[in-house]
């Protein structure tokens, strides 16, 4: 008998031992690198057109002026509970929006007669834009931080549902025979087999839900609120303090950024077992 | 009395079409039989019969005089691709078996006893050091000793095999073939291995099971009187061919009656 393995050896993650951790590091960096290059193009474009006066100074201004109002802004600590107010109801709303979404999304995507109920539903609220659902939940929630994160649960719920629902239909359906052969419980069957399979989806629902939720969050100060990076936004903006309004739209794009590197992260904890792809 | 009996069972699709009809079997206890015929005459779905993963239409299927009515811990399915859950390595894709399982002695082994099992499994099945590894850097040998490693985890009396090989390279198969009888002997499971291939029936069986086309049926039970344990090295001596000649035949003769009777 010759061995079991017909084949090179590979390390547990499917790339040849030849392959080093160094080379991999090398080719991270380098798209790290990539990236912040481009970055920094779009700032210098930005300053250069602020500079010449193109666009009036009312709704333009260069990057620098903004980074001189991010500073003052942020030194004397004026920023931090608009912050804290709009990151609050967004993580609040986006918890309880992925806790209903896969829940949910698990129900109606488990069973085909279910899904067939629910499909135009989803599809109606998944086609509704937040924003034009603001007044109503409002009117519901009232003016305070419960409509701010009722809004933000709306926006991430859907994205979050649909995808669980089309992680679900499209489990490999040999391994679910695979494990009743064997006797397994549905809800083993769901923990092993539908929830593992459906992580791509699930993380590309996620980060839908998040950007949404962001969306979501900061319009719904734009109403009748006191607080917040949105109502921060709003009403530099409706004042015509251009500085201080692209500091408080940049600190969300910020957060945007690091929430969804965060996401990335823990993608690929799930996704260990994957073979790497070049 | 058989281990396995199978006594005048029909199936049929949803939509009508007969799969299989008036199969009658038996296996005795640690006795390999081995299932060929055409493809598209039903093996899988006899398989999946036995299995209780589907349901027959007409007849009865018993294991030790108990009918059948779904799958059960006496029954373990080594399937044709390897269906190996890609997020778990060797040794948790071995286990999940045990962990799913309904076998009331298994369900009780502590973690500890269950990792010796499991770590038994990989040594029985060739695999010492892959123990870690994700199925993905497995080659398709490999992902099929884990395959038959997951099945025999749960010590079924029977050993449902669906062309387990079919996907194997030709040198890869061959080994595969001796392994399995050497695996197979240190049990004596009874095994139903169902299989295209002419050659692999004779070389593993002690019997060789004949099926025709669609609606399936068994149409010859041949008892292979070649000594145990079977000589890799003989295989493509005078005793195998003879019987693989004849099987062949069988066949053949039954491909062209299908392809001549009206189609319906």
């Amino acid at each position: 008998m010759t061995g079991p393995h017909a084949g090179v050896a590979l390390d547990p993650r499917g790339r040849s031992l030849m392959h080093s951790r160094l080379a991999q590091m090398l080719k991270s960096n380098v798209a790290f690198l990539r990236g912040a290059a481009g970055l920094l193009a779009c700032a210098l474009i930005w300053e250069i057109i602020g500079q010449t006066g193109l666009l009036s100074r009312l709704f333009f201004v260069p990057l620098s002026e903004v980074l001189v109002a991010g500073w003052d802004m942020y030194a004397s600590g004026f920023v931090f509970p608009h912050l804290a107010y709009t990151l609050g109801n967004f993580t609040l709303g986006f918890i309880i929006g992925i806790s209903i979404g896969i829940p949910a999304g698990l129900a109606i995507g488990w069973n085909r007669k279910v899904f067939q109920y629910f499909d135009p539903i989803i599809s109606v609220g998944l086609a509704t834009p937040v924003i034009v659902l603001v007044p109503l939940l409002i009117a519901v929630f009232g003016i305070f931080w419960q409509s701010k994160v009722a809004i933000t649960v709306w926006a991430v719920f859907f994205p979050i549902l649909v995808s669980t629902i089309a992680g679900i239909q499209s489990v490999d359906t040999g391994l679910v025979k695979v494990a009743r052969s064997f006797q397994a419980s549905d809800l083993k069957i769901i923990a092993n087999i539908v929830l593992p399979g459906a992580v791509p989806s699930l993380v590309s629902g996620v980060r839908l839900g998040l950007t949404r939720g962001l969306v979501g969050a900061l319009a719904a100060e734009f109403f009748g609120s006191q607080k917040g990076l949105g109502y921060l936004a709003f009403n530099y903006s409706a004042s015509f303090q251009t500085s201080k309004m692209f500091v408080a739209i940049l600190t969300m794009a910020l957060i945007g950024v690091v929430l969804s590197e965060l996401i990335k992260v823990a993608q690929n904890y799930f996704d260990a077992w994957r073979p790497e792809r070049d | 009395m058989a281990l396995l009996e199978l006594d005048d069972i029909e199936f049929a699709y949803g939509n009508g079409l007969v799969a299989l009809r008036n199969v009658s079997l038996r296996a005795e206890p640690g006795e390999f039989v081995c299932i060929v015929g055409p493809s598209g005459c039903g093996k899988s779905t006899l398989l999946d019969l036995i299995d209780g993963l589907a349901k027959i239409s007409h007849g009865q299927i018993s294991i030790g005089g108990k009918p059948v009515f779904g799958p059960g811990p006496d029954r373990a399915v080594v399937f044709q691709a390897a269906s190996l859950l890609p997020w778990r390595t060797v040794a948790g894709n071995i286990s999940f078996a045990l962990e799913a399982t309904k076998r009331e002695e298994l369900r009780r082994e502590t973690n500890e006893q269950r990792r010796d099992r499991v770590a038994r499994l990989v040594a029985l099945v060739g695999l010492n050091g892959f123990e870690g590894y994700f199925p993905g850097a497995l080659s398709g040998g490999m992902r099929q000793r884990v395959n038959l490693a997951r099945a025999l985890s749960v010590e079924p009396d029977i050993l449902l095999m669906d062309e387990p090989f079919a996907n194997l390279d030709a040198q890869t198969r061959d080994l595969m073939q001796v392994e399995l009888l050497r695996v197979w002997n240190e049990s004596r499971r009874t095994v139903i291995f169902v299989t295209h291939s002419i050659q692999e029936a004779v070389f593993l069986g002690d019997r060789v099971l004949v099926m025709s086309g669609r609606p399936g049926t068994v149409v010859r039970d041949i008892k292979i009187d070649i000594p145990r344990p079977r000589i890799a090295d003989k295989r493509r001596g005078p005793e195998y061919t003879a019987y693989e000649e004849d099987i062949g035949r069988e066949i053949a003769g039954h491909v062209k009656l299908v392809s001549e009777s009206p189609s319906q």
